[in-house]
């Protein structure tokens, strides 16, 4: 097993004293899409934050692709192009009243030429839907459209691990939907994702693997599956069970399905169970 | 000023290089202001109505309310020049003596007031058409490409995209506060306008640090890169505005005032 990214023991108190990272750890497999789940204030984004050397640990340490990452300027060049984050409040990451020039911003700090550039724009705005956007000020984007600007402007990185921090929140569900098959494309293409969300059903239905975070530190992770019927780690992360996994259960113990069957992670495998039985 | 803004981005001239739209203002601007007439000024004004009206499609009434803005100033600050304390020479056109006190007015300075009046005006006009076509995005591009210290042009931008962010959050802040009777008294309206204005100073605070986190995450390092569009250059448009340019000047220098 391959870990892309890896958090050691990370301690991090905010300079207002704030402890926001309580020996937070864990380690992200390389290709895999990961949700992380907690409630506000768990210390997701902060987190984030450490994943490509904007803020450092007082105590711990990060790895990525192995290596523990140094805090010069070269290493965190080469970090923070391959490992890219997508902020959760739209407004603090657009700097530039024009689309194109926001999403031009990344890869023109790549030093690439300015033709490759302009191809990587073109591409990310394709992918994120927001070609019919260009030219419009962002300004006067809607929240969503917004969201999908930053979005872009992360892509068009191609970054290696794609961090994405609350990616569906206040998205129409046509776009919601769009961003996830968007993040599964990337994800056959290999991309590492990473997503913060408090939605249980999607992070149910869409990742590989679970972490759940609390007070600073993670204190639950698992696939799926197993890990959201845990009712005690759910309640303790302010979190319910996904509507799959509750009616799965309730379907067990009315002994509908046999005990020892496993609970379905779509619509798709719940009609497909009870077409078997 | 909002208004202005949001026509910059959606006129029919929005596609049209920015650097011919620019040209094609400063040039008729300086014609304008050189001219030793008022007829070359009244042929700018002309020009540039339509040009916004006709070329830009910026409705008639939305242009004609913008125009009447200046034109107030423009007509208070000429009648200083048309009338003159105190009695004028042999020349004057008519006096009036108000409890001593004389008021004169001659052809010339008529004439002269006229002439500013036009001048002012016409260049205004030209100020309008680039304000009304060309984002404030493009110029800035066009400032850079004109060597201005990057530094400058950054800010220019970064200001330009705050004042909107900031004008964002205070009406947010303002809608919450009169949703919660925070403007229904005299005394609850000065209370929730200085929070408001100290609330907006500490968020602006916060905003800047988180916007500098996520710049730094896309690997900033010192230097706002970005890539311009482009745009085609169009012969046809640098004929044109070479073209009203020469005849502009010609006609404002050359016949030194003629036909007036
Ligand atoms: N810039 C900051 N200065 C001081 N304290 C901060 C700062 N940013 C976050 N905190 C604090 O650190 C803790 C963790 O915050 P963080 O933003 O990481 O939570 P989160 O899990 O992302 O929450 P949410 O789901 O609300 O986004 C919180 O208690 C928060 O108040
Ligand atoms: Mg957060």
């Amino acid at each position: 097993m391959k870990y892309i990214l890896e958090a050691r023991d990370l301690y991090f108190t905010y300079p207002d004293g704030t402890p926001a990272l309580k020996g937070a750890s864990l380690a992200v497999e390389e290709g895999k899409r990961v949700a992380i789940l907690g409630p506000n204030g768990a210390g997701k984004t902060t987190l984030f934050l450490h994943f490509n050397g904007i803020l450092r640990p007082q105590k711990g340490k990060v790895l990525y692709a192995g290596k523990e990452v140094q805090y010069d300027r070269r290493f965190l060049k080469q970090l923070r192009r391959e490992v890219g984050i997508v902020f959760q409040d739209p407004d603090s990451q657009l700097f530039s009243a024009s689309v194109f020039q926001e999403v031009s911003f990344g890869p023109m700090n790549l030093g690439l030429p300015k033709e490759e550039v302009a191809r990587l724009v073109e591409e990310a705005m394709e992918a994120t839907e927001i070609s019919a956007l260009r030219d419009k000020p962002t300004h006067l984007l809607s929240y969503g459209q917004k969201k999908r600007v930053c979005l872009a402007g992360v892509l068009a990185m191609k970054p290696r691990v794609l961090i994405c921090d609350e990616p569906t929140a206040g998205l129409d569900p046509k776009y919601a939907r769009q961003s996830m098959e968007l993040f599964d494309r990337l994800h056959q293409r290999g991309t590492t994702i990473i997503l913060a969300t408090h939605d249980v059903d999607l992070a149910y239905s869409w990742a590989d693997y679970a972490y759940f975070m609390e007070g600073g530190k993670v204190v639950g992770e698992g696939l799926p599956q197993e890990v959201f019927r845990d009712t005690r780690l759910l309640e303790s992360c302010n979190l319910t069970r996904p509507w799959l996994v509750e009616f799965f259960e309730l379907l067990c113990s009315q002994k509908v399905l046999p005990e020892d069957s496993s609970p379905p992670r779509n619509r798709e495998e719940l009609v497909q169970l009870f077409l078997a039985v | 000023m909002l208004k202005l803004d949001c026509f910059a981005y959606t006129n029919a001239l929005r596609r049209v290089h920015p650097g011919e739209k620019l040209a094609f203002a400063l040039l008729s601007m300086t014609a304008c202001l050189a001219s030793a007439g008022p007829l070359v000024p009244l042929l700018v004004l002309a020009l540039m109505t339509v040009a916004i009206t006709r070329g830009a499609r910026v409705p008639g009434h939305v242009y004609l309310k913008l125009m009447l803005v200046p034109l107030g100033f423009a007509l208070a600050g000429v009648v200083t020049v048309a009338f003159n304390l105190g009695r004028a020479g042999s020349t004057y056109l008519f006096s009036i003596t108000v409890h001593g006190l004389t008021i004169s007015t001659s052809y010339a300075d008529l004439y002269r007031a006229g002439l500013i009046l036009a001048k002012s005006i016409g260049a205004t006009s030209c100020l309008y058409f680039l304000t009304l076509t060309t984002p404030v995005v493009e110029v800035a591009c066009l400032l850079r490409k004109a060597r201005l210290p990057a530094l400058w042009v950054e800010l220019l931008c970064l200001i330009y995209r705050f004042i909107f962010v900031v004008m964002e959050t205070a009406e947010k802040i303002y809608i919450s506060q009169s949703a919660r009777w925070g403007y229904s008294t005299l005394k609850n309206a000065y209370r929730s306008l200085g929070q408001l204005v100290s609330v907006l100073l500490v968020r602006s605070l916060h905003h800047s640090r988180a916007l500098y986190t996520a710049l730094l995450a896309r690997g900033y390092d010192g230097e706002l890169q970005v890539l311009e569009e482009r745009f085609e250059v169009s012969r046809k448009n640098w004929a044109f505005i070479t073209g009203t340019g020469a005849v502009l000047f010609f006609l404002g220098l050359a016949g030194r005032g003629w036909p007036f």
